[in-house]
């Protein structure tokens, strides 16, 4: 699949059987927590609402989220004054690394008044990175591009792994910018 | 439209029967006034009042039991003319209240066969007072003869003679029996029917509960996202372009 820029949403590469599982382990999620299932019972119309929301949190770019790995390693947070006595972006060149970032859903349902609740599910978002290059400017990483990333999700409940999906391989373009350039930190 | 009907009905109801003459009781006459003035110490507005209507009441409330002057004139019957202290002026409970009340037109009082010969008299003013207790029975001094309103100087039992029984002033006591009238009773149930029909015709137009657009519950998700964790087997950079 070939990459083109700002075109990137993870939920575009959700495939019907895995928006299957994401839906299925979230009303699993639901009615574990004893308050949310009372809601739910007394609203039925509650439960859809609440896996469409959270489906319709999956509309973000995937490398973006996975970037907080590169902006958080230290052997690329040394390069991020590089540019300063030439005043040129510096092009970084990795090798093979993979980058893994969890994320947890949490609901804020308002029946007259507002309850929060966090749902005992996980998604773990990895990608598996050949050939990338990555491009810093003033301490912040502006784009990346240049090789392939093979993206999988996992949904976990409890800790424990329940579905582990492959999505999509990505083939980079040449320079994949980021909507806002992400500080190295 | 049935319900409209049929409140339209208990009006016609409520107006075709009569108002009793306890309803139509001037508020400065009200037990409640009477007994607003109790609490400030202060002599209730009586004048106008009837008597048979603030004798209970002033009892209740100022424990006083009012000496009266009976005068004739073309007011109706039981009609409090004067009172004394005015009202207005302090009145502390047992006190002292007279009041002038109205008897209506002169009236030459039969003697019952066997009694003493009533006085003749064009101005029968008699005083007394109901309290039986400071009663004394001279019945000559009751029914003495004046050309002006006497003052209250003599107490009279009612049971002493049938002379005097006889020019003592009819004053009714309010009882309950106009409860037992059938008027108050088709009102009381007039009242109770068109509040049922009120209830139903409000409950009918009332707004009953839909899963509209604001009756949707409101949701918001988002996702609280862990730190990236990179992992890499080798060196993580294997290039560098620009920079230093």
């Amino acid at each position: 699949m070939t990459l083109t820029a700002e075109a990137l949403w993870l939920d575009d590469l959700l495939d019907g059987p895995t928006r299957v599982d994401i839906e299925k382990q979230l009303a699993g999620a639901i009615d574990k927590d004893r308050v949310l299932r009372n809601l739910v019972m007394a609203t039925p119309i509650l439960r859809g609402a609440i896996i469409r929301a959270v489906m319709a949190c999956l509309h973000f770019d995937p490398l973006a989220l996975l970037a907080d790995g590169w902006c958080t390693a230290r052997d690329i947070r040394a390069c991020r004054n590089a540019d300063k006595a030439t005043g040129k972006p510096v092009i970084l060149k990795l090798g093979a690394h993979s980058i893994e970032r969890d994320m947890q859903p949490a609901v804020t349902v308002d029946l007259g008044s507002e309850k929060s609740f966090a749902l005992d599910i996980g998604l773990s978002l990895a990608g598996n990175f050949k050939g990338v290059e990555l491009t810093i400017s003033e301490s912040k990483l502006v784009s990346a591009g240049s090789g392939t990333c093979s993206l999988s999700l996992q949904i976990k409940v409890a800790g424990r792994t329940v579905v582990s999906q492959d999505l999509q391989t990505l083939d980079l373009p040449g320079e994949h910018r980021f909507a806002q350039p992400l500080a190295l930190r | 439209m049935r319900p409209f009907v049929f409140q339209v009905l208990c009006v016609c109801a409520m107006l075709s029967v009569p108002v009793s003459a306890s309803a139509q009781t001037s508020r400065s006459c009200a037990p409640s006034v009477i007994r607003a003035a109790a609490a400030k110490q202060v002599a209730p507005n009586l004048v106008g009042c009837r008597y048979d209507e603030v004798a209970v009441p002033l009892v209740r409330y100022f424990s006083i039991f009012p000496a009266l002057t009976k005068t004739p004139g073309s007011e109706a019957t039981s009609t409090i003319l004067e009172q004394t202290p005015a009202a207005g002026e302090p009145l502390a409970a047992g006190g002292q209240l007279a009041l002038n009340v109205a008897v209506g037109p002169s009236v030459k009082p039969e003697a019952p066969a066997g009694a003493v010969a009533p006085v003749e008299t064009e101005t029968p003013v008699v005083a007394e007072t109901t309290q039986p207790q400071q009663a004394s029975p001279d019945v000559a001094s009751a029914s003495s003869v004046s050309e002006a309103p006497i003052e209250i100087t003599e107490f009279v039992a009612a049971s002493e003679t049938p002379a005097a029984s006889a020019l003592l002033p009819r004053i009714q006591l309010p009882s309950l029996a106009y409860l037992r009238r059938p008027g108050l009773l088709w009102a009381l149930l007039s009242i109770v029917v068109f509040g049922i029909g009120l209830i139903l015709t409000l409950r009918g137009r009332r707004s009953r509960p839909e899963y509209g657009y604001e009756r949707v519950p409101k949701v918001t998700a988002r996702l609280e996202y862990g730190p990236g964790r990179l992992n890499a087997n080798g060196p993580l950079i294997v290039g560098k372009e620009g920079g230093q």
